[in-house]
């Protein structure tokens, strides 16, 4: 999948006022915290523990927001709201939707990352 | 305190209304001064609904009688209130402002009040 | 692509729209710098989740902010104490400290409770609103929020610090100017009284006691002996009209003229019908329509006579030894209304264990809690009722009973009380 539909560049980087330093270091920050943010959903899931999937998954849209990536920000909505409401039963479901949206998004901001943002 | 000019054969009534006192000195000083300015020849001043005088009202009717008195012209004061009253007749204050129970006499010059 | 063009949940605010980073930074120069200390204001951001902390960060640094982050609670609440800022944006959703509590912790510090916070909210969630700001947001900001609209709130959160600050400053500045006033004041009341004669025996024979108890407005009370001759003794008690410090002034221009020396010179007798005559003269009323009102009284210890005039001024007591108690004023105009009037003299006898009074209206006309005064005639039974205790017992009782009558110490209006009594 290419990264234009998985996150829009050009609209994140317009979010940060073309400032490319500060965006490298948030791709590096979501490179390295993502992926415990959902670690710390999964867990809480498998505890049935609500409040703390409402947590992670909030932390997670937090940083999801700022690379303009709708389809990772919309499985992390339908998440969070669920287990905000206390509703769990669909959980498992939209966690794997979520993961696997992250992890398109960190693959196509590697993507980015490596070829080099600085211009 | 609020004021009222009403017009009098040869002079001017001023209605005077709330308290005389050093806070609300300015509306009576203007208005008097406003009185003099056009000549009045006697300024009566109806007290009746005056509920307070401290110290600086009535050092403000002193100054008001002197300065009018500069002009030859007259102030007289009428129907003071009980407390009023007291404090007026204190300070001897009808010996430099005639004082009256009613208008007609205030007019006349007549029958000075006790 | 959906886009996150979030509404604030606020009416929107007059901000000009801010296109291009060259123009982020000189508007944000015009609004940020009017911090009361320095340059630039400061603003914290307090957020557990690190990317959306630093793209934050990162803006208000553009807009030319300085910025200090934390990623919880805890820390933010240290770093507000420790460095002030002129706001605070904080997450709503954080472990062990959310915003809402963070916000209460703050309210609850009189050190911070004038810190402006604005709380990031989720743009789907308008109910937070009211919680927020009943726990203490000042303002909210969706994290979907474009940034354009985070700019906006951020500089009415400056403006909205900077304003809460300078009202502060200036509340404090006025308070600092009271609080000198009123110690120039007191100094003003001691100096008076340090015109004042040591109690005791004046003369041999005479015994006088007095207490001042000036007010906090400082009025223009004023009284004095006049020592004029073994034989003959003059006192006096003055009251110059208004509050603060031009009636203590005028006060004590008048005591020189009262000084013996110059009463010789410029009246040419201890009379004190003819003195208030002169005076009268000398001190006409000022031009905002200021006077004084006065009692002079005079004791010959030869011929056992007390003579005095008034002039506008009801407070002179005479309590006999028989134990008859008179008010002695007439009513006469106070000094300054009419130039050309005399004031005429009154003389009776005096003898061993009558005493003399003089005070001043604040001694009977300040109210007790009621609103009632205490009165000519209360103050008339307390001197009579102490019968004849010694002279400095009647003074310091009668006070006594005043301040009863009121139900505290400090009463509207100077209270000076001299007491004067012939042995022989």
């Amino acid at each position: 999948m290419s990264q234009d539909r998985v996150f829009s560049f050009d609209e994140a980087l317009a979010r940060v006022d073309d400032d490319r330093e500060t965006f490298q270091m948030m791709i590096e920050l979501f490179m390295e915290h993502g992926p415990k943010d959902l670690m710390e959903a999964q867990s809480a899931l498998d505890a049935g523990n609500a409040p703390g999937v409402a947590r992670s998954s909030h932390k997670l849209k937090g940083a999801i927001l700022q690379f303009c990536a709708p389809a990772a920000l919309h499985a992390c909505k339908e998440l969070e709201e669920s287990a905000k409401a206390g509703n769990l039963a669909n959980g498992a479901q939209l966690y794997a939707t979520l993961e696997q949206e992250v992890q398109r998004l960190l693959v196509a901001l590697r993507q980015v990352y490596d070829k080099g943002i600085a211009a | 305190m609020q004021t009222k000019e009403r017009p009098v054969p040869n002079g001017v009534i001023l209605e005077m209304t709330g308290d005389l006192t050093y806070a609300n000195r300015e509306q009576f000083k203007t208005a008097v001064e406003a009185i003099r300015q056009k000549g009045c020849r006697h300024l009566i001043l109806n007290m009746a609904e005056v509920r307070f005088v401290d110290s600086s009202g009535l050092g403000l009717l002193a100054l008001v009688s002197q300065n009018f008195k500069l002009s030859q012209a007259k102030v007289s004061m009428l129907k003071p209130q009980s407390y009023v009253r007291e404090i007026m007749s204190l300070a001897n204050i009808q010996k430099l402002i005639p004082v009256y129970d009613n208008e007609q006499d205030a007019l006349t010059g007549h029958q000075r009040a006790a | 692509m959906i886009r996150q063009d979030a509404r604030g949940p606020i009416e929107s605010l007059t901000v000009p729209l801010i296109e291009s980073p060259t123009m982020l930074t000189s508007a944000a120069a015009t609004t940020s710098g009017n911090a009361a200390e320095g340059d630039v204001s400061t603003v914290l951001v307090v957020d557990d989740e690190p990317t959306a902390r630093l793209a934050l960060a990162a803006r208000l640094k553009r807009l030319g902010y300085r910025v200090i982050q934390a990623g919880d609670g805890k820390a933010g609440l240290e770093a507000l104490r420790r460095e002030q800022p002129s706001l605070t944006i904080l997450d709503w959703m954080m472990p062990e400290m959310d915003g809402p509590s963070f916000c209460e912790y703050v309210r609850q510090d009189p050190e911070l409770q004038t810190s402006q916070i604005l709380m990031m909210t989720s743009h789907d969630q308008p109910e937070q609103i009211a919680e927020g700001l009943a726990r203490g947001a000042d303002d909210f900001l969706s994290k979907a929020a474009s940034k354009h609209e985070i700019t906006a709130r951020v500089q009415a959160g400056i403006r909205a610090a900077t304003l809460v600050r300078r009202l502060r400053d200036a509340t404090e500045e006025i308070r600092q100017k009271q609080e000198a006033l009123e110690k120039e004041l007191q100094s003003a009341a001691r100096y008076v009284e340090s015109l004042l004669p040591p109690p005791g025996a004046i003369l041999p024979g005479v015994q006088m006691v007095h207490v001042y108890r000036p007010s906090l407005a400082l009025g223009g009370d004023l009284f004095n002996i006049v020592p004029w001759s073994d034989d003959f003794l003059g006192l006096y008690l003055l009251d110059a009209s208004g509050h603060g410090v031009s009636p203590a002034l005028r006060s004590s221009s008048f005591a020189t003229f009262l000084r013996r020396d110059s009463l010789l010179r410029h009246v040419g007798s201890n009379d004190p019908g003819a003195i208030l005559t002169e005076a009268n003269k000398q001190f006409p009323l000022t031009e905002s329509g200021h006077y004084f009102t006065i009692v002079f009284a005079s004791l010959d210890l030869r011929c056992h006579s007390l003579s005095y005039a008034t002039a506008g001024h009801g407070g002179v007591l005479l309590h006999r030894r028989s134990g008859e108690v008179c008010w002695m004023a007439q009513p006469n105009l106070p000094l300054g209304f009419d130039s050309s009037t005399t004031y005429v003299t009154v003389t009776l006898p005096i003898g061993p264990g009558d005493r003399l009074y003089l005070l001043s209206d604040g001694l009977y006309e300040f109210p007790a809690a009621s609103g009632e005064l205490w009165g000519k005639s209360r103050l008339e039974k307390t001197i009579q009722a102490l019968g004849q205790q010694p002279l400095e017992t009647v003074i310091t009782e009668t006070i006594a009973e005043a301040v009863r009558w009121q139900g505290h110490e400090q009463f509207p209006d100077d209270v000076a009380l001299m007491g004067v009594e012939v042995a022989i």
